[in-house]
């Protein structure tokens, strides 16, 4: 089953920091998205999605483009 | 949580997306490259521009060339740390050992000649950006006919599996 299907809403904070498993959102070129933290390096966060057979990799992320981190789904 | 559905009608949520909807898998080295020699070329020519008693021209050049220096030099750091974390895989660290090295060096030298304008810094980071485009064509697997650029030779990229 999906993490987060369509319709679901969540609550994001921005502060307290990032570390791998946290499910962040963030700014990307023309959207926000959604995706769970797998590495951080250099000050890079690495995200995929969860379903790792239909993840599609992403360019890393800077922190200034994330959003918040996900605390809960209501 | 009832509450909170009833207060996002007041205050609008942002929707955020859980999906890329391009396909990766990929990957090229053009486009790292000739970032790396514009910015070799921005700094050739700013170097010639005389300082002394520079002109409005010749300000206006230094101006353009810092802004096109910037800019690729931006390009360059997103083209290596999208082949370092999305393209290079745990074989391929294990077959160049001083692969995370490389790139992490290549990294910062993209960064320092945003900051510095230097004939011998640009030409590292021209140097280093070769040599990972030389790895880059060892490893990648070439498409069928009709296809352009390099797919990775990751089993589970979505275009492997289309070529395939």
């Amino acid at each position: 089953m999906p993490t987060y299907v369509p319709g679901d809403h969540v609550l994001t904070f921005n502060w307290g920091g990032y570390g791998v498993g946290d499910v962040i959102v963030f700014r990307g070129s023309s959207r926000n998205y959604i995706k769970r933290i797998g590495k951080i390096k250099n000050e890079k966060y690495f995200v995929s999605g969860d379903n790792a057979k239909q993840s599609v990799l992403m360019a890393p992320v800077n922190k200034k483009e994330i959003l918040g981190r996900v605390v809960f789904k209501y | 949580m009832k509450v909170l559905r009833v207060l996002d009608k007041v205050f609008k949520p942002q929707v955020a997306y859980a999906h890329c909807d391009i396909p990766c898998g990929i990957y090229e080295t053009n486009t790292l490259l000739m970032a790396a020699r514009t910015i070799e070329r921005m700094v050739m020519v700013m170097e010639a521009i005389p300082m002394d008693k520079p002109t409005l021209k010749d300000r206006n050049n230094f101006i353009r060339c810092v802004k096109v220096k910037e800019e690729h030099a931006e390009i360059c750091e997103k083209q290596l740390v999208t082949l370092w974390a999305d393209f290079f895989k745990a074989e391929h660290f294990a077959k160049w050992p001083d692969l995370h090295e490389r790139m992490w060096k290549a990294v910062n030298l993209a960064s320092d000649t945003k900051q510095d304008v230097s004939a011998d810094k640009v030409k590292a980071l021209v140097t280093a950006c070769v040599e990972i485009s030389g790895i880059f064509e060892q490893v990648k697997v070439t498409p069928k006919e009709g296809f352009g650029g390099a797919v990775s030779d990751n089993p589970d990229s979505p275009r492997k599996k289309l070529l395939s």
